[in-house]
């Protein structure tokens, strides 16, 4: 019975290349925190997206993750928020402690809270708070972080643009700088790095 | 006078008739040059009036091209720009033009080249698509029409070429 015998053999090779495909599943790479960031990051206090004073203290107890960016970009920004809200779902709504994002803009001129909070409320699923503040401020919060931001005047209906860097950082419950992801980190990788924070119990 | 509905040849034949004249016109058009697929772009932020538009082209022919210009009548301005990413730095700059290499496809998608529109005249909540006119440094344009999505359409789903006009 040739036919048994394909059908066999057919059932062995699927076996195979399942188990070899088992095996080769491609490890998360885990990002390992630092525990000194040595003079990087510390408290600020900005105007959040309300209109409120907003201190990076007021959230202890968060897991912070501070995002510099803004909002006339309409092309890579939100892909960065998409992304949020794709680690969001996957952290799962009763992750604790909460994981809350500080969009920090580097163009305040542009972005008024109002700005801010109509622009945000776009972003419904992702747990975000946006600040502002004056040139100087948000300037002093740059630094901290050693965030890059330049603003380019245009020949565009845009009139500027502004360049800037795209680290998101990680900020854990006592207020400490722990990892700085790259845009091209991917969600496991974004996930897998906060949830070293979580209690282990 | 001329029959023109050939009404006294017998049905068979009328129709067979058709179906040769359909296949033949297929057959006489030419090739599309330019094929554009998968434009797409994201409703804009509440507020804002900007938005990035997206498309893959693909230059099929043995001769290089170049995009110049894109309007629709949906935005004030159409600009070309490119996002570029370097050392973690994310830069946005206009450019004059798109190259479209011959038998290649250029591939529009956020972080890279990108269309900006400006004054949008709606907010594109409805869903509808809008439309665009590229021009090519031949001469020829191509109306293209844009889905509004929230993400990228997966590979070759859209692909809404309208017509193109040669002149």
């Amino acid at each position: 019975m040739p036919t048994l015998k394909y059908v066999t053999s057919l059932i062995w090779l699927t076996t195979i290349l399942f188990l070899i495909g088992c095996d080769t599943t491609p490890e998360i790479p885990t990002p390992k925190l630092l525990d000194d960031y040595g003079a990087f990051g510390g408290n600020f206090t900005l105007t959040d997206h309300h209109g409120q004073p907003f201190s990076l203290v007021d959230g202890q107890d968060d897991i912070s993750l501070l995002f510099f960016g803004f909002t006339y970009c309409p092309d890579a920004c939100p892909t960065m928020l998409i992304k949020l809200q794709e680690m969001y779902k996957k952290l799962g709504a009763s992750a604790s402690p909460t994981v809350q994002t500080l969009y920090i803009t580097i163009d305040p001129e542009r972005d008024t809270p109002e700005i801010l909070n109509d622009y945000l409320s776009y972003f419904t699923t992702i747990n975000i708070l946006g600040l502002t503040g004056t040139l100087d401020e948000i300037d002093q919060v740059a630094k901290q972080y050693s965030v890059f931001y330049k603003k380019v005047p245009l020949e565009s209906a845009a009139g500027y643009l502004m360049d800037h860097s795209t680290w998101l950082y990680l900020v854990d419950q006592h207020g400490e700088l722990r990892y700085r992801f790259r845009d091209s980190d991917t969600v496991e990788e974004m996930v897998a790095g906060i949830q070293q924070l979580f209690p282990t119990n | 006078m001329i029959d023109l509905t050939c009404s006294k040849l017998p049905r068979a034949l009328r129709v067979s008739l058709a179906a040769s004249l359909v296949t033949l016109i297929c057959a006489c058009a030419p090739q599309e040059e330019i094929q554009v697929k998968d434009a797409w772009l994201r409703p804009p932020a509440p507020s804002r009036d900007t938005a990035a538009a997206y498309m893959r082209i693909t230059n099929t022919t043995f001769l290089d091209n170049v995009l110049i210009a894109v309007e629709t009548s949906a935005a004030d301005t159409v600009e070309l720009h490119t996002t570029m990413v370097e050392n973690e730095i994310m830069r946005m700059r206009p450019v004059k033009e798109i190259s479209l290499p011959k038998q290649e496809t250029v591939v529009m998608e956020p972080g890279g080249s990108h269309l900006m529109l400006f004054g949008l005249q709606r907010s594109l909540e409805d869903r509808e698509p809008i439309y665009f006119t590229l021009f090519f440094k031949n001469q020829t344009t191509k109306i293209v029409k844009a889905e509004i999505l929230n993400e990228a359409p997966p590979m070759s789903r859209l692909s809404d070429i309208i017509f193109k006009t040669d002149g």
